[in-house]
């Protein structure tokens, strides 16, 4: 039986979800919001460690994102600490103004707590007022929502036992692989291998964009 | 004639359409008794006579002599069903109802009132250089522009090129002969009656059913490059496109294209392997023995099955060039982690890395070699390491050792090796920063879009020839492959004339068709009008290339961005390898993006935005849309100032043709500096 979810919608007005660093100049951005991050925000901001989530950006905002200059760059130059000395200057980028949908696996008390608290930080450069994120209960994610379909995933997901489990996976058809960071203590963790969006698979209707295959 | 030291001519089978006798060798003795005799003496006489191999005995054909004395090759029965396959394909359109065609008809260019299509033309010297006992692979070269000229099939279906025709025959005749064991005829055929039991079971008879599998896989690059330089791991998708059929076994190439490929392949195990799923683990496994196939790349792909029998070739080809339903990746583990075995290792960059874990450039790999970055400084020609450090895998790492053996000053031009890469971008962002120059990057992509080539060739066949039901499966290989080789012979032609303009030292050749272009500020020669020259360029070179494609929908896109150098190249990468939705996308970075088709962009053109009033009215159109963002108002400014400006310039928009979007943007590209 499907686990049950809450949609919420997602603001930001500066977000940076970034692709590791490259070459220690440039930190680029993705558009849209993996499970490893909201997942582990959400749970800094409750004080928990059992809250899953996952979510995208509208299709409208992604859609004209280079024609509203919807993404945009930041330059700092971290020091070294020892030297108080500027390392190499880093380049960031970051999303203006975005929107999109969160899906929270439903905990006790989480209504309550995120209606009280509706805003968290996630992402990089937080100490430079990146991150600031707002979201708002929209509803409680209906059986039609949940049937599986065959389509595209719109996020990007853990592709271990349990996520799979959770979300009522069955099928792979096409991956698309990356690795998202998983903590095992507040100093541990490892890389697990994930399925980026754009993996055809079948799965609950809320996390993909139909495809026919 | 010793049978073991008989030679095979798949490819030049049907030499004698370019003069005659070619559906039996042997009428020529009425015809040319002389060139017959002649003829009869060479090792290419018996693939000549590919069509006796199943009409030998046939009243209709009383000249033919028996090519079964002795028992005849199974390699003439396998040229005579490659022959078959390879026109089956290229003939379900019938073009005889309306027009007969010696010229091959190119549904892109041709024009069926054109009488020079019809004009027949012998070419005897080529027979006479047979005679002459010439190497008739040699003879094939040196006559292609005859080849590529006479129709396949002129009587009947004249739409794919005797030269395609012979490239796909010797194609699928190799197909047939590397995978004999899987087919199973035998050495020696003995009559008409054993060679067509022999195709018959070959294509399927009832209960003998052997599937073949057609295969398309697209190359992509994994990673977000970040570095110009990174553009290395671009130039290494042909080595690996070469690979690719060479490590699938019982595979054959039937076209590629830059990095898409076509293969033709046999199940392995007939009994495992005749579902796709069962294939496409079969064919990962051998895709992850490639050397060079790392984590920089993946592969997508579709996987049809098929057999040969008529009514069941190419049912489903719709399938093949519908959207990618598989990925294909090399070995990734399931976890990267740390270990700590990997922590008590007495290599201090080894323990650097693996706490890094995931390698920096591919993102798919454990991280096992740090690596100090290393500047190229191109006054010195010096390579110095910097403190910043990067944490690869052992592919990546590698990648980087070639790229610096790349970048070291040689005297030798790298533009054959796409060496220059990184040392022309260092140098110039040299020149940028130290000589405070003005320098702007441009980068141009031309592509293919197969799904929508399908489309449009079966839109141009039903109006040219009021053909009213067509399958995609009507088109088949033949005729995409003579539309490929145009396509390519396009490609080339405007990247050569592009190159025209721009020095060796001023242009990068990344891929046939994608390349670089620097662009300095120059008196009275603005940025913006030499893009809108490389973008006519392509526009007439292409209308004159496929005068009969629609303006409002062309299979072929063309993808141009934009930027100062001193801009990280990822911003080009990302807008070049997921977008083009369009015929024409280009990207000013972080200025402007205007994503049209061909017509809308005449419309365009015909503001004169060099016109100095029309010029200064767009300039403070675009400060009241920075202002306002708001579309209305831009809108209402159009309208009241078209009066004075003059209406021929603006009805486009008036006439709803194009928005102010599109005029803003296309003045933002094109008309400032």
């Amino acid at each position: 039986m499907m686990e049950k979810f809450f949609e919420y919608s997602f603001s930001s007005e500066m977000l940076c979800i970034g692709e590791r660093v490259k070459k220690g100049t440039f930190k680029s951005c993705i558009t849209t919001i993996p499970c490893s991050t909201i997942s582990e925000a959400l749970n800094a901001h409750l004080g928990r460690e059992d809250i899953f989530a996952l979510g995208f950006l509208d299709d409208d905002y992604l859609s004209k994102i280079d024609e509203r200059k919807k993404r945009a760059l930041m330059t700092t130059a971290p020091k070294d600490s020892a030297l108080l000395v500027s390392k190499l200057p880093l380049v960031t980028e970051y999303l203006v103004e975005a929107k999109g949908k969160i899906f929270i696996r439903a905990v006790d008390g989480l209504e309550e707590i995120l209606k009280k608290h509706p805003k968290f930080r996630m992402g990089a450069l937080k100490s430079k007022g990146l991150g600031n994120c707002q979201v708002e209960f929209r509803r409680v994610l209906e059986e039609k929502d949940l049937k599986p379909i065959e389509g595209k995933l719109k996020t990007r997901i853990y592709e271990d036992k349990t996520t799979l489990t959770i979300l009522g996976i069955k099928e792979i058809f096409k991956p698309i692989y990356g690795y998202l960071y998983k903590r095992t203590s507040p100093v541990s963790g490892y890389y697990q291998r994930s399925l980026f969006e754009g993996t055809i698979l079948t799965g609950p209707k809320f996390i993909l964009e139909e495809v026919e295959m | 004639m010793n049978k073991l030291t008989e030679k095979f001519y798949p490819r030049e089978h049907d030499l004698l359409k370019l003069y005659k006798g070619h559906y039996c060798p042997d009428d020529l003795k009425k015809i040319d008794r002389q060139t017959h005799e002649a003829l009869k003496q060479l090792d290419i006489f018996k693939s000549l006579k590919h069509h006796c191999n199943i009409h030998y005995g046939w009243k209709g054909f009383p000249e033919c002599s028996n090519p079964y004395k002795g028992g005849l090759r199974k390699e003439f029965i396998l040229i005579s069903l490659a022959d078959w396959k390879a026109s089956a394909i290229s003939r379900r359109l019938r073009s005889v109802k309306h027009h007969l065609f010696y010229k091959v008809f190119k549904v892109w260019k041709d024009d069926k009132s054109d009488e020079k299509l019809r004009e027949k033309k012998d070419i005897k010297e080529i027979i006479d250089s047979l005679k002459k006992g010439e190497d008739p692979n040699i003879v094939f070269d040196k006559n292609l522009a005859h080849l590529k000229r006479r129709s396949e099939d002129a009587k009947v279906c004249s739409f794919a090129s005797l030269f395609v025709h012979s490239d796909l025959t010797e194609k699928w005749f190799n197909f047939f002969n590397d995978n004999n064991d899987y087919f199973g005829l035998p050495e020696l055929i003995s009559s008409t009656r054993d060679a067509r039991r022999n195709i018959y079971d070959i294509s399927g008879r009832k209960g003998v059913k052997k599937p073949i599998f057609f295969v398309r896989l697209k190359l992509n690059v994994n990673q977000k490059l970040a570095r110009i330089s990174d553009t290395k791991i671009i130039n290494e998708v042909k080595n690996l496109m070469k690979k690719i059929p060479q490590a699938i076994s019982g595979s054959q190439e039937l076209y590629n294209l830059y990095d898409e490929i076509l293969l033709v392949m046999r199940p392995n195990k007939i009994e495992d392997e005749i579902e796709e799923i069962k294939v496409k683990e079969s064919l990962e496994k051998q895709l992850q023995s490639i050397d060079i196939f790392t984590t920089n790349y993946y592969l997508e792909g579709n996987i049809l099955k098929t057999y040969l029998s008529n009514k069941k070739f190419l049912h489903n080809f719709d399938e093949l060039f519908g959207e990618y339903q598989h990925s294909f990746y090399p070995k990734l583990e399931e976890k990267i982690e740390i270990t700590k075995e990997d922590l008590q290792s007495s290599d201090k960059d080894y323990v650097e890395a693996k706490l890094a874990m995931l390698c920096e450039l591919c993102q798919l790999a454990s991280a096992t070699v740090t690596l100090p970055k290393k500047n190229y400084n191109p006054q010195t020609g010096e390579i110095t390491k910097s403190n910043v450090s990067e944490h690869l895998c052992s592919s990546c790492a590698n990648l980087r050792f070639e790229q610096e053996r790349e970048e070291k000053p040689t005297g030798v031009s790298n533009e054959e090796k796409g060496g220059k890469i990184g040392r022309n971008i260092a140098r110039w962002e040299f020149e940028a920063e130290e000589k405070k120059k003005d320098i702007k990057l441009c980068f141009i992509k031309i592509s293919l879009n197969m799904k929508e080539l399908v489309l449009v060739l079966k839109e141009r066949f039903q109006e040219e020839f009021e053909i009213d039901d067509i399958g995609d499966e009507d088109l088949g290989f033949s005729i995409v492959q003579e539309f490929l080789s145009d396509y390519k012979q396009f490609v080339d032609e405007y990247r050569e004339k592009i190159f025209e303009s721009y020095e060796e030292d001023k242009r990068i050749n990344i891929l046939p068709n994608f390349f670089c272009l620097k662009m300095e500020k120059e008196e009275g020669n603005k940025r913006g009008k030499k893009i809108k020259d490389i973008v006519d360029q392509f526009i007439t070179l292409y209308q004159q290339n496929f005068p009969k494609f629609k303006k409002e929908k062309s299979p072929i896109e063309f993808s141009l961005t934009y930027s100062n150098i001193k801009y990280p190249f990822t911003e080009h990468w990302r807008y070049l390898t997921y977008r083009a939705k369009h015929s024409l996308n280009i990207f000013a970075v972080r200025k402007s993006l205007l994503e049209i088709e061909i017509d809308k962009y005449h419309k365009l053109s015909q503001m004169r935005i060099d016109s100095k009033r029309v010029s200064s009215f767009l300039h403070n159109l675009a400060k009241i849309e920075e202002r306002t963002g708001n579309r209305l108002l831009l809108e209402i400014e159009v309208i009241r100032r078209r009066k004075d400006l003059g209406d021929e310039i603006f009805w486009p928009f008036t006439q709803r043709q194009i928005n102010v979007s599109e005029i803003l943007s296309y003045y933002k590209i094109f008309g400032e500096v």
